[in-house]
């Protein structure tokens, strides 16, 4: 049992390593290019959102990037999830291997990019004034529910798409429309009472606004809302894996 | 552990065919709500038994889609049969895809951590075993270059080189000991030896049935999913030989007329001519030097042999085989694409192709040249000239023996 789970930690690492010296090997840049995404988001949205429709939000570019990366690690690694299992379908057949791997993978390679583009959050922030503090450590749980959270929606989607592939093509057009249903270039006090109070339910709405309180504005995020968000993405993440292990004794007949 | 080893029990496993074995879309979802077809049920496989103990290795022998590799998915715990049971003892791991998880930026030497944990290594195990890893492998100093840069051969040589090392109690080999080069691959089968005599439980799916009756006690063969025989290899081996033969007699149309090749070969049906005639050898010629036709040539010379294929229906990928023989020994040379590792392709028409050989050392005197189209799996032939072609080795009679090589001697 023991051997088990340090050969399954090993496996994420190993895979968590491959994904992650592998992607930017062959660049001339190397790693710079993770940063380029969030960099070219946060300009369109400073520049339309902060000078030509001006939300009068303060600290924008330091705001726009918190949401942009954020939500950028769940994205890629949705995206990297929604496949994973479908394009490895000679891992699968390896007697021994950790299917339940492969999303975890999905979602830490992803993880890595993320912290490795919070120097440019800082660089933004120091420019606009932001000065972080001992509340920024805040961010800590945060990373964990949204860990949590993206992990379950991964679970799900890499198991449903093994049973049909037009999983793979909706997830995209989902995660496009997530980006504009969550308060990631504007914030939830800019717009109408009545969408307020559905869209703060959403858990990427509570994580995102957690972490621009706990690092942009020095203070405490809004345990509460990242409580029952943790508590709905924890109850998900288990459904979401006992699905997948119940479907994993079917994938290889269906890729 | 003394006791390791899978005792299979009468496996079953059903595939279920929606419209056709493959993917589910939304679409045939949405299409079997409205209309609730049953799933037509296939059985891969059904009512294969199977027990191997420590140190024994047993082959499984079938052709594609006979349900091989289904099997061998059952028995390594990653299909879920329908029908029967498993009882494994030990650790069993597989020989299956070597290149599985490689990546192509990444060194030699990261990719064995890949392949490793894959294999079901933990990183510490890898770590003991790095340095056996890596001087099986030969790679040398190319481990620490981007495997990108490597040759088919070298990457095969890696992950051969962890799986080799992965230690299991049982071990799943399907088809891969017929990969790389002559010297790595007799290395491989040695290894494996190693591996079995040290205690390890081996089964082996091989198409190559010389490899079959070397490494295992026992052997089944499974067609259309079910064993069909059991017993020892080489009486197994046998068999199987005689049903290609068969099949081939089978399909061999009767009313097939003799006919003469532009090289002015006459060919009979079943005389010296068999298969299904799907796809014909339509001519077939001997080439010298100069690349002028031949029909004799000196020891030590170089020949090439064109063969004009004609496809009356599209051919998936077929074998081309040929060999030379004189009086009663019918391969002197034995040759065929599979086991040089050169893909025909898919035929449809026309088609040809040429085989090179650098030098023909053989002695002088009368020869007789066979050629073969064969289905991918060596089911049956389509076509098959046999003893048909002649060649003559001209020279010095006086030379005895199979070989007469140019030469000269000296007195030093």
């Amino acid at each position: 049992m023991q051997a088990k789970a340090r050969h399954f930690s090993d496996v994420v690492l190993t895979l968590v390593r491959r994904d992650f010296l592998g992607r930017y090997r062959n660049t001339a840049v190397g790693m710079l290019w993770a940063l380029v995404s969030p960099l070219l988001y946060l300009l369109v949205f400073y520049v339309v959102f902060g000078h030509v429709l001006q939300l009068g939000i303060a600290r924008y570019a330091s705001f726009v990037l918190v949401g942009v990366l954020a939500w950028g690690w769940t994205q890629a690694a949705v995206l990297q999830a929604v496949t994973a299992i479908t394009t490895n379908g000679s891992m699968l057949s390896q007697p021994g291997f950790p299917v339940a791997s492969l999303p975890i993978v999905a979602v830490a390679s992803n993880l890595v990019t993320f912290v490795i583009s919070l120097p440019l959050l800082l660089v933004v922030m120091l420019i606009e004034g932001a000065h972080p503090g001992a509340a920024a450590l805040f961010a800590l749980p945060i990373v964990l529910v949204q860990f949590v959270l993206t992990l379950a929606v991964s679970y799900l989607v890499a198991g449903l798409n093994v049973a049909a592939r037009d999983v793979q093509f909706i997830i995209p057009v989902l995660l496009q429309i997530g980006y504009y249903v969550t308060p990631i270039f504007y914030s939830l006090d800019k717009i109408p009472a009545a969408y307020r109070q559905v869209l703060a339910f959403s858990p990427m709405a509570v994580i995102i606004d957690g972490y621009r309180a706990a690092l942009i504005d020095n203070q405490a995020p809004n345990w509460t809302s990242l409580a029952v968000a943790f508590v709905v993405s924890l109850a998900l993440l288990l459904l979401a894996a006992r699905y997948f292990v119940h479907a994993s004794r079917r994938f290889l007949e269906d890729i | 552990m003394a006791t390791a080893g899978i005792t299979a029990v009468e496996l079953g496993k059903a595939f279920r065919w929606r419209s056709g074995p493959r993917a589910r879309t939304l679409k045939q979802m949405a299409l079997n709500g409205f209309r609730r077809t049953p799933p037509q049920l296939h059985w891969a496989v059904r009512g294969v038994s199977l027990e191997v103990k420590a140190g024994e290795a047993i082959g499984v022998l079938g052709h594609n889609g006979s349900g091989k590799s289904t099997l061998l998915r059952m028995l390594g715990g990653v299909m879920a049969p329908d029908e029967g049971s498993i009882a494994r003892h030990g650790k069993v791991r597989g020989l299956l895809e070597l290149t599985n998880g490689i990546h192509q930026d990444l060194s030699g030497r990261e990719n064995i951590y890949i392949n490793g944990v894959i294999a079901g290594l933990t990183r510490r195990e890898i770590n003991a075993r790095l340095d056996r890893i890596i001087a099986f492998s030969e790679l040398g100093e190319a481990i620490d270059t981007p495997v990108r840069t490597y040759s088919s051969g070298m990457k095969l040589r890696l992950g051969f080189s962890v799986a080799a090392h992965a230690d299991p109690d049982v071990l799943l080999i399907d088809e891969v000991l017929s990969v790389g080069d002559l010297s790595f691959r007799q290395k491989c089968l040695e290894r494996i030896h190693e591996i079995r005599d040290n205690g390890c439980a081996i089964v082996l799916i091989t198409h190559e049935l010389e490899q079959l009756e070397r490494m295992c006690e026992r052997a089944i063969w499974m067609s259309d999913g079910r064993c069909i025989a059991s017993g020892a290899p080489n009486m197994l081996v046998g068999e199987y030989r005689v049903a290609m033969d068969v099949e081939t007699r089978l399909r061999t149309p009767e009313n097939a007329e003799a006919r003469v090749l532009p090289n002015g070969v006459r060919l009979v049906m079943g005389e010296n001519r068999f298969g299904s005639l799907d796809a014909e050898i339509v001519d077939v010629r001997l080439i010298g030097r100069d690349g002028q036709i031949i029909k004799a040539l000196a020891p030590g010379a170089p020949l090439a042999v064109e063969l004009d294929i004609r496809a009356h229906k599209p051919i998936a990928d077929p074998r081309l085989s040929l060999s030379i023989g004189r009086g009663d020994i019918d391969d002197l040379m034995d040759l065929n694409s599979d086991r040089d590792a050169f893909q025909v392709g898919d035929l449809t028409g026309e088609a040809r192709v040429r085989i090179d050989l650098k030098r023909l050392d053989l002695a002088p005197g009368e020869y007789k040249l066979s050629a073969g189209l064969f289905e991918s799996d060596w089911r049956y032939s389509y076509d098959y000239h046999w003893q048909a072609h002649p060649l003559v080795v001209t020279g010095d009679a006086a030379d005895r023996g199979g070989f007469a090589p140019p030469r000269k001697w000296i007195r030093l």
